[in-house]
């Protein structure tokens, strides 16, 4: 999976965003902000990645024990859900 | 050739007599002032359109039901669907220079104006300056911006400041532009590109704030931390956001500017309150 293309990942003022550009902008695509997990997500998402490795790339980046796998499991695919929905995600 | 001078750039507009708008009068550069030799400039020259005008080797780089954006090596492409238009134009991705070509028997003259306006924006992006969807006025020696999408009531809020007898002058009823000195302070100028508003003036101020107004039933007014303001305020940037460069661009400038100036988002009405309400926090802040 992958994240859909025309978009700009960005880090603004604090703030992380999903900005449209191109086509995007001419479809009325809005700018979404996402936290910091979400953010880092996005950026995995900007090359191909299989739901196994994301959530590997994940549990590194924030040194999660055992004990937090499922919780990050369910998160994960939550968000990836909600990407689909927004047709975000090319599979 | 006339040279006029907008958002402290130079505009070079090459032209027959014919193409040159009252609207631009105002902004004419007074020749007998001295430039420097760094200033900003942007050459734009209106030609006669010819067979030679055709796209080549572009990649569609977006497409709407007015126009369609080609992406070429050197230059940008862009071709108005509107029947009997007439104009097109190109952006030199190298230099700052727009050439806009006309078939001078049959054109229409607001895509005329849409794509000198259009050609300045993108150039104005890469000297740092963004244009915002606003209605803007002065008050107290600052500038402050009422920025939503049409049909909200910008005009219509700026009016209630009118009528309340509030000390405002007007700066321009659709759009301004923003940038930032090398000494840090946020500027608003006036443009004379302003939609039906018929609301223009050449003229530049600190920027006091950018307010984003909500229609409501009851009235209030919320500042908006800079992670939020700056996600406010780069939805209403009408610069482009063609690629990721330009995009990125419009990011970095509106960052820069919510970190020098407060925004808010004002729920308001049609209501003089509203205008009270408004006045009330920008009084606050200075």
């Amino acid at each position: 999976m992958k994240l859909a293309e025309g978009y700009l990942i960005k880090e603004i003022a604090g703030s992380y965003a999903l900005i449209p550009i191109g086509q995007n902008v001419v479809d009325a695509k809005n700018i979404l902000s996402t936290n910091e997990t979400g953010f880092f997500i996005l950026q995995q998402l900007k090359n191909e990645i299989s739901v196994n490795d994301l959530f590997h790339a994940i549990c590194e980046e924030y040194e999660a024990t055992e004990d937090e796998w499922q919780q990050i499991t369910t998160d994960m695919l939550s968000f990836l859900s909600a990407l689909r929905e927004k047709k975000l995600l090319c599979e | 050739m006339r040279r006029y001078r907008i958002a402290d750039i130079y505009l070079n507009l090459y032209a027959k007599e014919c193409y040159y708008k009252k609207e631009f009068q105002d902004f004419l550069w007074d020749e007998r002032i001295e430039r420097t030799e760094d200033s900003k400039t942007v050459s734009i020259c209106i030609e006669e359109m010819n067979q030679n005008n055709s796209v080549e080797n572009g990649t569609v780089l977006l497409e709407s039901k007015q126009l369609t954006v080609y992406d070429e090596i050197d230059k940008y492409t862009i071709i108005y669907h509107v029947t009997n238009c007439g104009v097109s134009y190109v952006l030199s991705k190298q230099k700052k220079e727009a050439h806009i070509y006309v078939n001078g028997n049959v054109y229409n003259d607001e895509i005329l104006q849409y794509a000198i306006r259009d050609a300045f924006f993108f150039y104005m992006q890469q000297y740092g300056c963004i244009v915002v969807h606003s209605a803007s006025f002065i008050y107290k020696e600052r500038a402050w911006l009422f920025s939503a999408s049409a049909g909200t009531g910008k005009s219509t809020h700026v009016d209630l400041w009118k009528k309340s007898g509030y000390q405002i002058e007007d700066l321009n009823g659709d759009l301004a532009a923003l940038y930032i000195t090398e000494s840090n302070e946020v500027m608003a100028t006036g443009l004379p590109w302003c939609g039906t508003s018929g609301i223009y003036q050449n003229k530049v101020a600190r920027l006091g704030g950018i307010i984003f107004l909500r229609r409501s039933d009851a009235v209030t007014i919320t500042p908006l931390k800079q992670e939020l303001g700056s996600l406010f305020l780069l939805a209403r940037c009408i610069t482009p956001n063609w690629t990721q460069e330009t995009a990125g661009e419009n990011a970095k400038i509106v960052e820069n500017i919510v970190k020098h100036v407060p925004t808010a988002i004002l729920y308001c009405t049609k209501e003089p309150c509203s205008a009270e309400c408004a006045k009330h926090y920008i009084d606050s802040t200075l």
